[in-house]
């Protein structure tokens, strides 16, 4: 069953979307979450949630990629989840991603020129329609879904110094970025 | 910040997050390297087949007439005697594409190798071998060294010094020593008359002709390219030639194209 014939089960309002949403994404969307959050039982329950959202928001929505959607979705889960868990001192590898890119934000503008969480996104938007293609996979793949350099690298066929070294030249990149638009956070 | 960083980061576009989900970003070559790899294989194959081609300028069983290296124009070649011989090609010449005997033009005034091996029946690691070196140029050639059924051939070109024994010398001391020398020339190419000396420097001298330099035996082939033949095939290679009797004919037959060639 492919992306169209489940998003009209959806529209349709039959609970077999839910079922074929996780025949054929479930690997997948494990894996997402499981970047974030190292519990398997948390990532259990974000993946339930994540299917009950998809299942609210569709319709009225319809998604281009339901791959896409649902994975957005789910990263918010997971997401709140990881900030639960790092308030109670559990960390994991998505630190890590995000110690990379904090450093990039903490290098630039001044506090006086603190923007709001909606603005920044909206710079990250700007900076990443003007990379390369592959370099905004990477970049997204990276910081937004916490995928690991090992894992990119497999993806990607290229060592994992490769994909550090590239992200790094993207988070320069960013910081450049961000220092001519006088942003700190 | 790490919260506000996420936070920002969940305003990332929809479209940046399906295209990181459903883009399969495997590395892969693409097609300029092989593009690459195959111009450098025609590139080598030019360089092994097409080039070396183009420098072989006659070929039959016995005999390979190849480019040795172009001679600029206005080469000094030292004659034994010290002669200078000048390289000038001011003239187009004259001979078929596909013989030994070349069209002299601008472009192919060059030095030539004709290589001639022969093996030994049933020894074929022992051959023999003989070189000619070719090279158009300017020349001018005494008919008087006909006379009296001597084959002297000489050759001189436009620049060069006049000896003081009356006439071109520019081969006299390998021809003593020996060494002779088989000179094609066209008919323009050969003065007309025995005034040849007092004629004017620039009209007899600016030809264009064709010296090989044997070296074991050599023929001088004054006007027409018929006569050649003639000549070669009843005098000279009739003669007790040192030359293998598969080279002569190789050469003869040559010379025949020419001679049909020059009688159409």
């Amino acid at each position: 069953m492919n992306d169209t014939d489940i998003i009209e089960l959806f529209f349709a309002r039959s609970e077999q979307a839910i079922t074929a949403l996780s025949e054929r994404y479930d690997a997948f969307l494990i894996s997402v979450a499981g970047e974030l959050l190292d519990n398997d039982q948390d990532v259990e329950e974000c993946l339930n949630d994540a299917y009950f959202g998809v299942w609210n928001a569709i319709p009225p929505t319809r998604p281009e990629s339901l791959r896409g959607f649902t994975c957005r979705i789910l990263r918010n889960c997971a997401i709140k989840r990881f900030q639960a868990n790092r308030a109670a001192k559990r960390w994991n590898g998505y630190d890590v991603a995000l110690e990379e890119i904090e450093k990039v934000f903490a290098a630039v503008g001044s506090p006086e020129e603190a923007l709001t969480a909606k603005e920044t996104g909206n710079l990250i938007n700007v900076f990443l329609s003007r990379q390369s293609r592959q370099d905004r996979i990477l970049f997204v793949r990276r910081y937004y879904l916490g995928q690991s350099p090992a894992q990119l690298a497999e993806a990607t066929g290229r060592t994992a110094h490769y994909i550090c070294v590239r992200l790094h030249r993207i988070r320069e990149r960013l910081r450049i970025f961000l220092a001519k638009e006088g942003v700190v956070v | 910040m790490k919260d506000k960083i996420m936070d920002a980061l969940a305003y990332t576009e929809q479209a940046y997050i399906d295209e990181a989900v459903d883009t399969d970003i495997r590395h892969r070559r693409g097609w300029i390297p092989w593009v690459a790899i195959a111009a450098c294989l025609a590139l080598v194959i030019t360089a092994v087949f097409l080039w070396p081609r183009s420098r072989i300028l006659y070929r039959s069983e016995d005999v390979t007439a190849e480019v040795v290296a172009p001679l600029s124009e206005r080469l000094p070649m030292q004659s034994g005697n010290g002669t200078s011989i000048y390289v000038s090609h001011k003239e187009e010449v004259l001979f078929s594409e596909n013989s030994v005997i070349l069209r002299g033009t601008a472009e192919n005034v060059r030095e030539v190798r004709i290589t001639y091996v022969r093996r030994m029946e049933g020894r074929p690691e022992i051959s023999q071998s003989f070189e000619v070196f070719v090279t158009l140029f300017d020349l001018r050639i005494s008919e008087t060294l006909w006379s009296g059924g001597k084959v002297l051939p000489q050759v001189v070109t436009v620049g060069s010094d006049w000896s003081s024994r009356g006439g071109p010398v520019i081969s006299q001391r390998d021809i003593e020593e020996g060494c002779e020398c088989i000179v094609f020339a066209r008919e323009s190419a050969l003065i007309q008359n025995d005034d040849w000396h007092r004629s004017s420097y620039s009209d007899l001298w600016v030809r264009t002709g064709m010296f090989i330099k044997l070296t074991q035996e050599g023929f001088y082939i004054p006007r027409s390219a018929a006569w050649m033949a003639q000549k070669l095939g009843q005098e000279l290679f009739d003669q007790d030639c040192a030359f293998p009797a598969e080279f002569r004919e190789s050469l003869l037959a040559m010379l025949r194209q020419l001679s049909r060639k020059h009688s159409n």
